[in-house]
């Protein structure tokens, strides 16, 4: 049940947050309609209104499906189907509402062409050259004292936090400690973008300029920050001996609430800029709509900047066609590919049995591949179980009904899991200063192993 | 100053680049003595190869229209030489321009008034 509840609380709000964008990025507004250049006179043309017609009853038709869909996922019992289906979900939410859109964005380029309203700016560059380079925000010290303390947490966790080398922890708080680095050189990059030229005043474009890129830096300052927190907080959650599966839940919730409160905070500030300025506004933006692939990818060959104003919602987008925008295609796919193959793989090990046997003097673990192959001679101190201690994963499968790999224990420290929790007999046993916690697919084979086991230590 | 360039026309970015310069000076937008961005600053903001930028500069200098030193990097002059007439390349231009008018029907007064207008600073 904790999975489907987290599966909702985080993967639900991708269908709302995505039908309310896309349709308010459909409403004509701001000499845009889909993504696509058009005057506000224009907008009202009634085959304009027409296309938005049609598009706000797609949209909605969508929105209901995807609404109602994940309902019947409440009564499957099986934690591989639930979170295979929500990683299918989300994906469905986040690009079906892409498709009308894409749509109503082809109409309204074949309209323009039809009608003659097409401009034939596409190979034209606005550029203000008066203030070009010297619109630079992000300093180095800003982002000292964070990416300091979160290289400390990382040198920390490697010396080992007690004396204790713990490598899990090590690359688990690196990786964090990483991304405060990684938001630092973000910032640098979105520093040095090209400015947006909206007014044939220079002073007004320099304006325009520093108030959208101090937005931009405090974002990263603080999201510096943030991961900072976080990466503190999962140096002492993960070091610490006690149980704190809790505690990394509300860090983590806290920590991925308080980045999109700021994302939220950041538009909404973006937006004010926007509409002070939207008086001083007089260069008419470029009708660049053929370097715009369904109105809301970029790409320019043409164009050296890797990141550019977007069209639909607020902020910056890549060009696809620079190196960098290409890397990130390339990754976005093979992340997005990777999710039915991660499906397949739970499903594998949700519905393959576990086995364990006695084979020779071996004691042998398997599910799909060989696990765990322990020489009995080594055995010592082998008892069975009625009631297993709480079990803390540190790396492995941690399902309902299959838990194996390295987990902890609040007395024993580190262990070696690989059982169905839902069974009611377990062996536990040490072995060259290993302990582990073992089950048979079900408790008959527990028991039959077990004594086997007695028979070979006595 | 805002300058446009087009990156189909038949006239170099460089050129293109060199001639909205030129017109900003004369039109004031760019005052005498004012600093110009570094080249790379300009390359970086246009999206172009830093070498058209300096192809560009290079030429302002050579017409006399800027000044570079690796100090300050590049400023408008002060002062222009006023040599009282155009140079040879750009009276080639100019009789270009006008056999093209004489081409496409354009009665002189019309030319005369368009000169003029354009002389005034006023949009092409």
């Amino acid at each position: 049940m904790a999975v489907k509840i987290i599966m909702t609380v985080c993967l639900y709000p991708a269908v709302f947050l995505m039908y309310f964008i896309l349709k308010n990025e459909g409403q004509p507004k701001k000499g845009m309609v889909f993504g696509s250049k058009l005057s506000g006179s224009r907008q009202k043309e009634p085959e304009v209104i027409e296309v938005v017609k049609t598009y706000n009853k797609q949209m909605n038709l969508l929105f209901a499906a995807l609404v109602f869909l994940p309902i019947p996922v409440f009564f499957i019992p099986w934690e591989s189907i639930v979170i295979s289906f929500w990683m299918m979900w989300v994906l469905a939410s986040l690009f079906a509402f892409v498709i009308p859109f894409a749509i109503a964005n082809g109409k309204i380029k074949a309209i323009k062409r039809e009608k003659g309203w097409k401009k034939g700016e596409e190979a034209l560059t606005v550029v203000e050259i008066k203030h070009a380079g010297r619109v630079r925000l992000v300093r180095f010290y800003q982002f000292a004292a964070p990416c300091l303390l979160s290289a400390g947490a990382f040198i920390w966790a490697l010396a080992g936090f007690r004396g204790e080398r713990q490598e899990a922890l090590g690359i688990a708080v690196g990786s964090m400690a990483f991304v405060t680095f990684l938001v630092y050189f973000m910032a640098v990059w979105m520093d040095s973008q090209k400015t947006k030229v909206i007014s044939t005043d220079s002073e007004v474009n320099l304006g325009y300029a520093r108030a959208g890129k101090n937005l931009w830096k405090n974002l990263w300052i603080w999201l510096a920050w943030i991961n900072t927190v976080y990466t503190l907080c999962m140096l002492f959650m993960l070091d610490a001996d006690w149980q704190l599966s809790d505690f990394f839940f509300w860090a983590t919730a806290l920590y991925v609430l308080a980045t999109i409160a700021l994302l939220v905070l950041a538009v909404k500030k973006r937006r004010s800029v926007d509409a002070s300025y939207k008086d001083k506004m007089d260069v008419e933006q470029l009708d660049d709509d053929d370097k715009w692939i369904w109105g809301m990818i970029y790409y320019n060959p043409k164009d050296k900047h890797s990141m550019v104003e977007q069209r639909v919602g607020i902020g910056t987008t890549m060009n696809m066609a620079t190196p960098a925008g290409k890397g990130l295609a390339a990754f976005s796919s093979l992340a997005i590919l990777s999710l039915p193959a991660v499906c397949v793989w739970l499903i594998l090990l949700e519905f393959t049995p576990i086995q364990l046997f006695v084979e020779g003097n071996m004691l042998v673990a398997s599910q799909i591949r060989e696990e765990y192959t322990v020489s009995v001679t080594s055995m010592e101190n082998v008892t069975l179980l009625e009631e297993l201690p709480k079990l803390s994963k540190v790396s492995g499968t941690g399902m309902e009904e299959l838990k194996k790999g390295t987990f902890r224990i609040p007395e024993e420290g580190k262990c070696q899991v690989f059982m169905n929790p839902t069974n009611s007999l377990f062996i536990r046993f040490e072995a060259s200063g290993t302990t582990y916690y073992m089950s048979g697919y079900d408790d008959k084979e527990t028991m039959e192993v077990y004594e086997e086991l007695l028979r070979l230590t006595e | 100053m805002v300058i446009y360039l087009n990156n189909d026309s038949d006239v170099p970015v460089f050129r293109q680049i060199r001639n909205q310069i030129v017109i900003g000076i004369s039109e004031g937008r760019l005052l005498p003595g004012e600093r110009l961005p570094t080249v790379r600053a300009l390359a970086e903001e246009i999206g172009i190869n830093s070498m058209t930028v300096n192809k560009a500069y290079q030429l302002l200098k050579q017409e006399g229209y800027i000044l570079t030193d690796k100090r300050n990097g590049a400023r408008v002059r002060e002062t222009f030489e006023n040599k009282g007439c155009l140079s040879v390349e750009a009276r080639e231009q100019l009789q270009r321009i006008i056999c093209e008018a004489k081409i496409n029907g354009m009665s002189e007064p019309d030319f005369m008034e368009a000169c003029g207008r354009y002389w005034a600073g006023k949009p092409v």
